[in-house]
């Protein structure tokens, strides 16, 4: 064995480990809070919101772990390059495009979702649904773009998961197992790092079939889908901002169909089917990111992909 | 760009300051879950005229609300004079201007850390308002108050940076001493003004001020406040930006002093 592959076996065990103990902090810590901050189990939707806002709380979490493991470890806490934290800003090589695609692509795939259902399902439309949410009509239209500056400017708690997730476990992940691999088990992961939440009906409810299992299994699907969305703003851009900002708009949920969306309007398979309207649009969108980053990935490397191929 | 951030961090104690929130910001958590308001400790309730009651220990931590926004206004004040200040006292400029640094790179960092300054207290003091409105007594009296306060948490860090885009042009332009004294002008002839109210003023309307009016008014007009809140930041951050391009070409043009 060449002593580069021997190096390279080192250091990607030295990952390993640092990737195993950001992963045992995160949940750990996490986990704890979630128990300590609602020892009764009470449900999400039997929850004032400002208890809901406490226990969200936990999403600052993944930040914590990620600077405790970098401590540790002693790997530093560059903000910009090869293995550093990914805090930098910057707008050149038009870069800027992804900070605008984080504050837009939540919305698109908002109004996506709805169309899907609005076209599966077409018992679904009702002009008058909006009236539930005791707003004015006018006032639908102004709601994304509340949520995109909101989201942006109150996007601490969003920040907090993802300087964790796509700061620090997506680019180790990608060096261990490979990119596309590493967007399959990172999602997974993070989907299992909901599982408390999930449980007490954050997301999906209470009311399905199989739950809390199936719910699991539902949100490590949708953390697959938006992870792969939320990675490759972050390789793209350099930093970890879009996918704070994106992610934080996401939770907004911006859009304006949404209050022409009735979904207690209609019942049997067509409406069954319509109700994953949300995992298609997001499909829909990953699929079509992952096509236009091949094309360009090409011909540009990125900083994930040189990281790839320089432990390749 | 990131040593000259990291500078700034150093001079106005960045990791102490770092510490000392984080550390209040646990204990403060703590001492909310321990003393909740709904937690009826005899001595610490009291009531007024009408029979309401008011769980002292939540007035109390209330406070300690309004002043973590307090203070993180001044922080954001502090971010842009003392980091000139100390720039001017050590002779930082001079030293810059003979480094291979494009002139508009201290302006634009100035800025830069000022607005990173107003993001990371707006959060703090967000997280802060939502531990101590999770614990909140059912029918605190304050509450209103604090929904209120955390309505004005936007417009007040928009109006710090506003202040910010007005003041660093003067600090880095003219220099610290007459900042100082314009800034001194300035604000005597605010509190002249106010002074003049209150004396001559018909002070009676503030006097009569109905709160609770204000409070359905802001409830009946969702889309007037909504359009605020987007517009507020958006147009701050327009003028913040149109300030760092004048300021960045007055000051490249400007020759850096010997003492400064």
């Amino acid at each position: 064995m060449s002593e580069a592959n021997i190096n390279l076996k080192i250091g990607l065990k030295s990952e390993m480990k640092r990737l195993a103990l950001y992963l045992w902090f995160s949940f750990a810590i996490t986990w704890a809070w979630f128990l300590i901050a609602n020892p009764k189990g009470t449900l999400w939707t039997e929850m004032p919101d400002a208890m809901q806002s406490f226990l969200a709380l936990g999403m600052l979490f993944p930040t914590i772990s990620h600077i405790l493991v970098r401590y540790l470890t002693k790997e530093g806490f560059a903000m910009t390059g090869e293995g550093s934290m990914m805090l930098g800003i910057s707008f050149r090589d038009r870069k800027w495009i992804w900070f605008v695609l984080a504050g837009l692509l939540p919305w698109l795939v908002y109004e996506l979702e709805d169309g899907i259902r609005l076209l599966i399902c077409p018992d679904y439309f009702d002009p008058e649904y909006y009236r539930t949410f005791d707003i004015e009509e006018k006032m639908l239209y102004l709601l994304p773009v509340n949520a995109i500056v909101c989201g942006a400017i109150g996007s601490f708690a969003a920040f907090g998961e993802e300087c964790g997730w796509r700061g620090y476990m997506m680019p180790k992940m990608i060096r261990i197992f490979g990119r596309t691999k590493a967007m399959i088990v990172g999602g997974i992961v993070w989907g299992l790092w909901h599982a408390p939440l999930t449980c007490i009906g954050h997301n999906f409810g209470t009311d399905y079939w199989g739950y809390p299992y199936v719910g699991i299994l539902k949100m490590c699907l949708l953390c697959t889908l938006l992870g792969i969305l939320l990675t490759i703003l972050t390789e793209k851009s350099g930093s970890v901002w879009p996918a704070a900002i994106m992610h934080a708009v996401f939770n907004m949920h911006p859009g304006i169909l949404v209050g022409y969306v009735n979904s207690d309007n209609a019942e049997g398979i067509r409406a069954s089917i319509a109700s994953y309207g949300f995992f298609f649009a997001l499909m829909i969108t990953a699929a079509a990111m992952l096509v236009v980053c091949r094309k360009e990935n090409t011909a540009k490397k990125d900083m994930y992909g040189e990281m790839q191929r320089k432990s390749a | 760009m990131g040593g000259l951030l990291y500078k700034d961090f150093v001079a106005i104690r960045g990791k102490k300051l770092i510490m000392i929130t984080g550390i209040a910001l646990v204990l403060f958590t703590i001492l909310r879950v321990i003393f909740p308001g709904s937690r009826e400790i005899p001595g610490v309730m009291a009531k007024n005229d009408d029979g309401e009651v008011l769980n002292m220990i939540d007035a109390f931590l209330w406070y300690g609300e309004f002043c973590v926004l307090m203070i993180g206004y001044g922080q954001v004040s502090a971010s842009w004079y003392r980091t000139s200040e100390l720039d001017e006292k050590n002779r930082v400029r001079n030293y810059f201007s003979s480094l291979p640094l494009r002139k508009q790179t201290y302006v634009a960092e100035k800025y830069i850390f000022t607005a990173i300054t107003a993001y990371v207290w707006f959060s703090v003091y967000m997280i802060w308002h939502i531990v101590f409105s999770a614990f909140a007594g059912e029918g605190f009296l304050l509450m209103d108050v604090s929904d209120l306060l955390v309505g004005m948490a936007l417009p007040i860090f928009c109006f710090a940076l506003l202040q910010a885009a007005l003041n660093m042009p003067m600090l880095l332009l003219l220099g610290r001493e007459k900042t100082k004294l314009i800034l001194t002008g300035i604000v005597m002839t605010i509190c002249m003004c106010v002074l003049g109210f209150v004396l001559f003023g018909d002070v009676g309307a503030l006097a009569n001020w109905d709160v609770k009016a204000f409070m359905e008014w802001i409830k009946t007009h969702d889309f007037e406040i909504v359009l605020t809140t987007i517009i507020a930041p958006l147009i701050t951050l327009v003028l913040y930006y149109l300030s760092y391009r004048i300021t960045a070409s007055l000051w490249v043009k400007k020759e850096v002093a010997a003492d400064e």
